[in-house]
């Protein structure tokens, strides 16, 4: 894991470790379309530090490749610029952006393995491209085999490999020149949910193991909640929110973060109680509701010191009368995260004691809507 | 069958294996890197050069359209520059090949541009220049497309050197009109067109099996 770090100023860093792997500043990439012109990124600045995996998510077309080909400059922005390892890579020649790139490894949705080549060659190939000689292709290719766990497929090709054996295969030779970061686009989009949790696994053993820095660009919440570190959510090619992956998940500012986020806890109540929702009852200055027959859902949120506590055990204490209905717990970089809602029996003094309660430990509580009281009858 | 006409078969044979083997190479040697070059100056390819593109494609598909009997004839001085005459086995090389290099070009280019894009891309990623990229990427992985395409083009040679030979070029082509249809013995011209079917079929064994053997793509799993 890496360590967590201070927000620093990039402009001032001055030491060296200081200095993020990956810096973009104002990247503007702009397509010309039969349409007409069509920008895919707008104005975006963002910094990858040292050691860190950073994650970046948004809904299909919202320019994320685009962004990631910029960091290697397999596309070139029409504004900004993009500093790697400390080279502004917007400044160099062809030639020395070649020379550049052998820092930068890439891993790809759909693995881009040469089907001619066995896995053994593959791995090779980055080194072949950079002019190391035989005899470092040898140290180096075995010893990345084992690390990925194929050490004995060397020989196969990749028509031979499984989904996951083949992303290996991408990592490995992704981090044959090794490289000072490594952008991975849609890495496991392609594989099912079991493979994904191994290469993801793998991905974050690879960056504890090596302090390797790893660009991750994804779709899919569950992928950032698994190992990133940072994360900013994309969309229509600009940044709409940015932050520690628990700050982005616990509390998302954006719409389009609450719909990825929504994607993964299951907030929405189940049908069930989502059947005996009824109108608002009329509510008094505090906002409870005084008619009868109709009962508050309570939502607490847990995160942050008092998510260990046990709250509803508290809450009876001070007098509540509460029906759990449905609840989940997740943990995030290692962080409970946790979201309860209950239906308060006893009425509107003691759901106000219990928001008071709840606010004084510093948990969110709010009132998310009212249902019918005389189910068990109904039922 | 006498043997004056076996003797003559055999002769015959060598001829044409000749003429469709030196227009072959010329055909492979210069028709690849033709192909080559029609993909890579293409637009966004790794070194586009439009003018090039459409200059180059402009001639592949002007020579591609002209009737081979045409090309011959009208190539006539251009072979009696080359090799000092413009009747024989070797003076037919000249208009086979001319005829065979823009056809295996399109072939090799065919090939060539059914490699995945996003493995030109990966290259790109790991700081290839355009030459690696054509060395390392994109003629491995096109070889048994390519394979395929020279055996196309072998094949079709051999019908061309038939019609070559028949205006003086010798070979099989040559000996079926002279002894089958001007001396009217239909045993010769049978035995002409066996010999070209085995031929054919041979060189296509052959370029298919060569091809299978590169292919790494539908390699089975050991298991599961
Ligand atoms: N070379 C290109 N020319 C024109 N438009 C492009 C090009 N590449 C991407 N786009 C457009 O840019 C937008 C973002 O694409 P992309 O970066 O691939 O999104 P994502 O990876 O988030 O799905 C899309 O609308 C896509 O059509
Ligand atoms: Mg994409």
């Amino acid at each position: 894991m890496s360590q967590p770090r201070q927000d620093t100023d990039p402009q001032k860093g001055t030491a060296a470790a200081d200095e993020p792997v990956i810096r973009l500043e104002g990247i503007r990439k702009t397509f010309r379309a039969r349409s007409g012109p069509a920008t895919v990124l707008d104005d975006i600045s963002l910094s990858v530090r040292q050691g860190e995996i950073f994650g970046i998510i948004g809904r299909s077309g919202a320019g994320k490749s685009t962004l990631v080909r910029c960091m290697n400059m397999l596309e070139r922005p029409t504004a900004g610029r993009v500093v790697v390892a400390g080279q502004d890579m917007t400044a160099l020649s062809e030639k020395a952006l070649r020379g550049a790139r052998h820092q930068i490894g890439m891993v790809f949705q759909h693995f881009n393995l040469l089907s001619a080549r066995t896995v053994y060659d593959n791995v090779a190939l980055p080194l072949e491209i950079a002019g190391r000689d035989p005899a470092h292709i040898r140290e180096t290719v075995g010893p990345l085999l084992e690390m990925v766990g194929l050490g004995d497929k060397a020989g196969q090709y990749p028509a031979q490999l499984s989904g996951g054996q083949k992303q290996r295969v991408g990592i490995a030779r992704a981090l044959a020149n090794d490289p000072a970061v490594l952008l991975c686009d849609e890495a496991t989009s392609a594989l099912d949910p079991e493979t994904t949790q191994s290469i993801l696994a793998l991905l974050k053993d690879i960056n504890a193991r090596l302090g390797l820095t790893i660009v991750l660009i994804t779709h899919e919440m569950a992928v950032v909640k698994e190992i990133a570190d940072r994360v900013v959510v994309l969309d229509q090619g600009r940044v709409v929110e940015e932050g520690s992956v628990f700050d982005v998940f616990t509390a998302p500012a954006s719409a389009v973060a609450r719909s990825f986020v929504g994607d993964l806890l299951n907030h929405d109540l189940p049908a069930p109680v989502a059947a005996r929702l009824v109108e608002a009852p009329a509510v008094d200055e505090d906002g409870v509701p005084v008619a009868e027959g109709a009962n508050p859902l309570l939502r607490i949120t847990f995160t942050g010191p008092a998510a260990n506590r046990p709250i509803l055990g508290e809450l009876m204490a001070e007098g509540l009368l509460a029906n759990i209905l449905h609840g989940s717990i997740d943990y995030i970089q290692g962080k409970p995260f946790g979201v309860l809602t209950v239906e308060v029996l006893n009425g509107a003094a003691a759901m106000a004691d219990a928001l008071e309660y709840l606010h004084a430990i510093g948990l969110k509580g709010e009132i998310i809507g009212h249902v019918t009281a005389d189910h068990r009858a109904a039922a | 069958m006498s043997p004056q006409i076996i003797a003559l078969l055999l002769e015959a044979l060598k001829e044409t294996a000749v003429m469709v083997g030196v227009s072959g190479a010329l055909a492979a040697v210069f028709g690849i890197p033709l192909g080559v070059i029609l993909v890579v100056t293409d637009r966004g390819h790794v070194v586009q050069n439009l003018v090039v593109n459409r200059v180059l494609g402009a001639i592949v598909n002007a020579a591609r359209s002209t009737p081979f009997i045409i090309l011959m004839v009208a190539i006539i001085p251009l072979t009696r520059m080359i090799v000092g005459t413009s009747i024989g086995t070797a003076a037919a090389i000249v208009p086979l090949s001319l005829a065979a290099i823009p056809f295996a070009a399109r072939l090799v280019e065919t090939a060539l541009r059914e490699v995945d894009a996003g493995l030109i891309e990966a290259a790109q990623s790991m700081g290839a220049s355009p030459l690696q990229i054509i060395r390392k990427v994109l003629l491995p992985e096109a070889w048994p497309g390519i394979v395929a395409g020279l055996t196309i083009t072998l094949v079709s040679l051999i019908g061309y050197s038939a019609m070559a030979g028949a205006v003086g070029g010798g070979g099989l082509g040559d000996l079926g009109i002279r002894y089958g249809y001007q001396r009217f013995q239909p045993e010769v011209m049978i035995a002409v067109v066996v010999v070209l079917i085995v031929m054919v079929q041979a060189v296509q064994t052959a370029g298919d099996m060569l091809a299978r053997r590169m292919n790494k793509r539908n390699l089975s799993r050991e298991r599961g």
